[in-house]
Parts: C-alpha cells; sequence; structure tokens
C-alpha cells in the first residue's frame, strides 16, 4: 500500500475489534437470542474473549503459532442459512449416518443416529435446551476459541448415546466451507457416551478459504468406549483453529486417530482428562506442513485418577518453507497411582528451510507412575536413500518412498484402530498430500499448495 | 566388460584409493581382498555411485561408457548390482512391495514392460523359494528384524529380480554361518553366465571356496598389490596379507 493510500484509508481496527463489531451486530439474530440465558451465555463468552483477545506468542500455549498477522483482517461472519457445500466427503461408508455441514450450518443430518441420539444445536437452542445452553458456557481452563465458537456459533450437533447402546456403523461429521466468498464459521459439537455404550465418530473437515473454529467435547461414562478419527485437509487460504475436550470416566476407552494435512494455518488442540480409574486413552496421528503452512497439533492428557494409561504416537513432516509445532503435555496428579502415560513424537524435515518446533512435556506429582516421552527431528536417512537408489529408484521416488515409510506405522495403527476402510481413506488422502510436498521438494520448488 | 583404470578416490579430502587398475570380462569372477582398511568398502561405493566419494583421477568405464557423474539409479539401470555389507533396514516397506517398486523401476528404466501384480508374485515365489526365503519374510518390512543370514539372502533376491550384468559383492561373507553362506554362494552361482560377472569383495577366503574366482587380487594402502589366479587366495590363507604383499 503507498503513503496516500494509507493516509485516506479509514483507522485500522484490531482483529479483536473486527470481531467483537461482528458480534454486536449479529447476537440478536443467533439461534437462542430469544432465550436470556442463552444469551447471556453468549455474552459471557465475548467478555472472556474480550479479556483475552486472540492468543498470540507470549501465550505460553500458543508460543510457536501466531494468529496475530494470519487474522489481521477477519473474514465476515458466515451467513446463516445453510449453503452449497465446496466439496463432497472424503468417506464413503455405506449406510453410515452422516451430518453436514456447510459454512457452519447443518446441511443436511441424519434421519436417525442409527442408534445415537442426535439434535441440531440450533433448534435446541431455540427452544432454550439445558443441555444446548450447557454447550456454550465455558469450562475453566477455555481459550479464546472455546470462547469465539460459544459466542458465535450458530449450529453444531449434541450426539448422545444411551446406556449400553453400541452404534454399529460410524457417524460421519461432514465440516466443508460454503461455495461462498471467504468467511468465518463456528461450529459447536458435544458428544455423550453413557455407560458402557460405543460409537466411531469421524471428523472430516475441507475448505479452501476463510476462518473455520471447532469446538468439540465429549463425554465418555464409566465403561464407554468412543474411537474418534479426525480428518482435515484444507487450502493455503483457510485459517483453522480446532479444540477438543474429552473427559473419561472410570474404564472407559477413547481412542483419537488424526491426519492433519494442512490449511495455510492448522491448530488442533486436544485435551483428555482421564477422570476415573481404569480409564484408557489411545492417540495416533499424522501431521503434514506444506510449503508455506504452519500446522500445530497440541496435546494435554490429564491424569487425574489412578491406574489409566495413555500412549501417543504422532509423526510428522515438514517440507521447505513449511512450519510444524507439536506441543504435548503429560500431567499426572497427585494420587493418580499406577499410571502409565507415553508420548512418542517424531518429525521429518524435507529441506534444509523446514522448520518444526516440539515441546513434550512430563509433569509428575503422583508416586509409583511409569511415564515416558520421546521427540525427534531428523531428515530422510541418507543410508537408506542411497540403498534404495542403489536399487534403481530415481531419487525422487526414493524419497517419496521414505516419507510414506516414516508414516507407515501411523497408517497400520489407524488400520488397527479403526478398520481398514476408515484409516484407507485417511491413507491415500495422506499420501496424496505427502506425494505433492515431495514433489515439490524434488523440482525445488517452495511455492503453496492450491 | 568393467574396467577401472587408475582410480583415485577421496572421502572428505583423504585420499582412500591411489591408482586402482582392474579389467573384468564377461564370464569372469574376480574376487578383490584385502584387510581391514585398505579400501575394500570404498571400491564398492565409488562402482555403485555413492555420494560423498570423489573420483580425484581415473575413471570407471561399464560396456565402454564411463560411469562417472552417472547417479546410482542410473548405474542400477545399466546392469550394476552392489550387494551391501550391511543392508539396510527399512522400517514400513515391506519386502514384498520394495522388490516390485525397484524391480519395475529398473524395467522401466531399461525400456522393458512393468510387471503387473500377478505376474510379478509367480516370479518373486519362483526366485523366493530358490534361495529358501519363505513368503512371511516377504510381508516383514524389508531387513527389519531379519538375521544376519536372511538380510544376505534378501539382497540375493533382490539380485536375481533386477537380473544385472555384474554384480558386486561386498563381504557377503560377513556374518553368515556355513549353512547360509552355501545358500548364498549357489544363489550367486546360479544367477552367473558368460554374458555376466562377479566382483567378489571380501576379507576372508572362505566365501570363495563356493564361489570361485577366475582372478584374485590383493588391495592394501589403496593400491592393487598382487594379482593372480585362485590358488593366490590359497596363499593368502597360509601365510597372511602381511606375507603376501611383502
Amino acid at each position: 500500500m503507498t503513503r496516500a493510500a494509507e493516509a485516506t484509508a479509514k483507522p485500522v481496527e484490531t482483529a479483536e475489534e473486527q470481531i467483537l463489531a461482528a458480534f454486536s451486530a449479529r447476537a440478536g439474530a443467533l439461534p437462542g437470542a430469544r432465550h436470556p440465558a442463552v444469551r447471556a451465555a453468549r455474552e459471557e463468552a465475548m467478555a472472556h474473549f474480550a479479556v483475552a483477545g486472540l492468543p498470540h506468542r507470549r501465550m505460553e500455549a500458543w508460543k510457536y503459532t501466531d494468529l496475530s498477522r494470519r487474522l489481521s483482517a477477519v473474514p465476515g461472519l458466515a451467513p446463516l442459512d445453510a449453503a452449497p457445500a465446496e466439496s463432497a466427503p472424503a468417506f464413503d461408508v455405506a449406510g453410515w449416518r452422516v451430518a453436514r455441514f456447510a459454512g457452519g450450518s447443518l446441511a443436511s443430518g441424519p434421519e436417525d443416529g442409527g442408534g445415537a441420539h442426535l439434535v441440531r444445536l440450533s433448534e435446541a437452542l431455540d427452544e432454550g435446551a439445558s443441555r444446548a445452553l450447557d454447550a456454550l458456557k465455558l469450562s475453566e481452563d477455555a481459550d479464546s476459541v472455546a470462547a469465539l465458537v460459544a459466542a458465535l456459533a450458530h449450529d453444531g450437533i449434541l450426539v448422545t448415546v444411551p446406556k449400553g447402546a453400541h452404534v454399529a456403523l460410524p457417524l460421519g461429521l461432514v465440516l466443508r466451507a460454503a461455495q461462498r466468498a471467504p468467511e468465518a464459521s463456528f461450529v459447536r459439537l458435544s458428544v455423550r457416551v453413557e455407560e458402557g455404550a460405543d460409537l466411531t465418530l469421524v471428523e472430516d473437515h475441507a475448505g479452501r478459504s476463510g476462518l473455520a473454529m471447532v469446538h468439540l467435547d465429549a463425554r465418555l461414562e464409566a465403561g464407554a468406549r468412543l474411537a474418534h478419527l479426525r480428518l482435515q485437509d484444507e487450502g493455503a487460504g483457510l485459517t483453522h483453529l480446532a479444540r477438543s475436550d474429552v473427559r473419561l470416566a472410570r474404564d472407559a476407552h477413547y481412542v483419537h486417530g488424526f491426519a492433519s494435512l494442512g490449511a495455510g494455518l492448522s491448530r488442533h488442540e486436544l485435551r483428555i482428562t482421564l477422570e476415573g480409574s481404569g480409564a484408557q486413552a489411545r492417540l495416533l496421528g499424522a501431521w503434514l506442513a506444506g510449503a508455506g503452512r504452519h500446522a500445530d497439533t497440541t496435546t494435554l492428557v490429564r491424569h487425574a485418577a489412578p491406574h489409566c494409561t495413555s500412549l501417543q504416537t504422532i509423526k510428522g513432516v515438514v517440507a521447505p518453507e513449511g512450519r510444524g509445532v507439536f506441543q504435548g503435555l503429560v500431567s499426572v496428579a497427585r494420587g493418580a497411582a499406577g499410571t502409565s502415560g507415553h508420548q512418542l513424537a517424531k518429525a521429518l524435515l524435507l529441506g534444509p528451510r523446514a522448520e518444526v518446533d516440539q515441546k513434550p512435556e512430563l509433569e509428575i506429582f503422583a508416586d509409583d507412575v511409569k511415564c515416558s516421552h520421546g521427540a525427534s527431528v531428523g531428515e530422510l536417512d541418507e543410508d537408506a536413500l542411497f540403498y534404495l537408489r542403489a536399487r534403481g529408484l530415481p531419487e525422487p521416488q526414493a524419497r517419496a518412498l521414505l516419507t510414506g515409510a516414516f508414516l507407515g506405522e501411523i497408517f497400520d495403527g489407524l488400520t488397527e484402530s479403526f478398520g481398514g476402510a476408515l484409516a484407507d481413506v485417511v491413507r491415500v488422502s495422506a499420501e496424496a498430500g505427502l506425494a505433492a510436498m515431495t514433489r515439490d521438494v524434488a523440482a525445488g520448488k517452495a511455492g503453496s499448495g492450491p | 566388460m568393467l574396467e577401472i583404470e587408475n582410480l583415485h578416490v577421496a572421502v572428505g579430502g583423504k585420499a582412500i584409493l591411489n591408482g586402482i587398475g582392474l579389467r573384468l570380462n564377461a564370464g569372469e569372477i574376480h574376487a578383490v581382498m584385502g584387510p581391514n582398511g585398505s579400501g575394500k568398502s570404498t571400491l564398492s561405493y565409488v562402482l555403485a555411485g555413492r555420494d560423498g566419494y570423489e573420483v580425484t583421477e581415473g575413471d570407471i568405464r561399464f560396456e565402454g561408457e564411463s560411469l562417472l557423474g552417472l547417479a546410482p539409479d542410473a548405474r542400477a539401470a545399466k546392469g550394476l548390482f552392489l550387494a551391501l555389507q550391511y543392508p539396510i533396514e527399512i522400517p514400513g516397506v515391506t519386502t514384498m512391495n520394495f522388490l516390485r517398486t525397484t524391480t519395475n523401476a529398473v524395467r522401466k528404466a531399461r525400456g522393458m514392460a512393468e510387471l503387473d501384480a500377478p505376474s510379478f508374485l509367480r516370479l518373486v515365489r519362483e526366485r523366493a523359494k530358490k534361495l529358501n526365503v519363505p513368503d512371511e519374510m516377504l510381508k516383514r518390512a524389508l531387513n527389519v528384524g531379519f538375521s544376519g543370514g536372511e538380510k544376505k539372502r534378501a539382497e540375493i533376491l533382490q539380485m536375481s529380480l533386477l537380473e544385472p550384468k555384474l554384480a558386486i559383492l561386498d563381504e557377503t561373507d560377513s556374518g553368515l554361518d556355513i549353512d547360509a553362506l552355501k545358500l548364498v554362494a549357489e544363489g550367486v552361482n546360479a544367477w552367473m553366465g558368460p554374458e555376466r560377472a562377479a566382483l567378489v569383495i571380501t576379507h576372508y577366503q572362505r566365501l570363495l571356496k563356493h564361489i570361485v574366482p577366475s582372478h584374485v587380487h590383493v588391495l592394501a594402502g589403496g593400491r592393487i598389490v598382487r594379482s593372480g589366479g585362485p590358488e593366490l587366495a590359497e596363499e593368502l590363507e597360509r601365510v597372511g596379507y602381511d606375507g603376501v604383499a611383502a
């Protein structure tokens, strides 16, 4: 911008000011606005945001991911009506129940949940239902992502799997940008798996541009099981900020598998609290940071009860000019004896200008625990590369094979936990992302993807 | 087939090979023997084209064409094969997938049709059986958790599928018991023919009882200090490297 143009432009609003103004203009039209309790919850959430502001690098949890430059201009709020979605679901599971969101609105929902009880958030808010209201109330450790979603979500879904129910087919949540101008969307998802029940939940995120914010909370009652698979594969014009809070009661079992294949900037913060003895959590996934992209995976696993186990295996690949972040905290509360908490994070750099920050942490306040964490960053092994080339593979092909092999363990684990049909979709998507990255590296390119 | 002419090689600025000359014709098996540190592995790596092995003088010609400046995969396509002393473990890539990918890459580079899955499977089963490589091994990640013998058998299986003209066997006998050694030698002998040649690099004579060389060279200090027939290997066994080089 030239100096003359700057002088005539109106005073620049901060991102926070833009969001607050958008909220003021929108508040009266949001679902549930006629219920004072709903309005109060939204206003409280916005007040939380007004104080905290957008996350920035001086906040410990956001040390490596700064939104200030990325969000200097906040896209306008997505209209309240549903719109055609940009693309079809990545998964095609025969007979599964799927809820499709476009631009933050539920565009189509399943008639029934195949054993799970589903309620549309906007309708529940209009009715003033207490479960919907609870979804807008902030927890003590809420951050600005949770606050903005509570304040601005105009849709979402509330899932309940009743006591003892076994939901045979996965429940799909397909979240897409709308086929409109870049816009900001906020979706609130809430899942209850009651005692002894089990569910497989698949999140499928895609979009080309705009800002997508998602907050999911899941509560697993005693002996409940939730297998939660998350595929996120978005364009360079999109900023994806997500937070998931998962709480496990006694003997509950949670598996989280993910492939974060990138957006311009993407961040998923997953907080798992093991609240009842014997609860188990398994996390495994892969993230990619392509050229010009920023991918942040942050996990917090809290062992609050004795005899719980957690195991994390997380691998990332960073292209030249890409930036990856992994932060993982395992904390063991006083009294959580017999804890087994393990975390392994590995990152592979595909070139000299690839950047990664990994911060594994253990915080232990109990005795008699078995905990470990390991983080490594490396490049492709030169011996292995030579070996493959001496067997006739041209360099780009040898690099692609080794990079895929680096993530092989993750895909094998996903197949074990989610079955071949779901895991293969994730594998194919991840391999396509990897192929694009290694092709760019081989061509010596450092541009960004579509 | 292979002509090495006054070859000088430096690694990290340090001279390792100091003027090697060697000529290997089709149908011949040459053994290069030498003590540790004589430059044996450097010779195998520089022939295969590994980065970091700098040819400071001389030439390597394969079927009349210089190999200098050619990438390892281009040399493999021309028909060179290096069996490594320590085959590399490749976690996440099954042996079967590796064999198929490399075989088809080489076939493609040689202008041959790639093999489809069923044809490849038939071929690999037939070759694997001869080397006593069970199906179960083909399903495992390449070389991961393989015993010393399994790794070397996997190398020879790769060789039989890639069908090179020239095989360079770098200390293929290391880590093998006598049964495994015989099996590997049988694999090499079955592959060998009048249009092919092998360069067997070894410290000990024992492999040469099973893969009988037509020529034997003694490498010391980065030079070939003596050449002769198979009887030279026996002499080495009796008097040692110091005795022969003296």
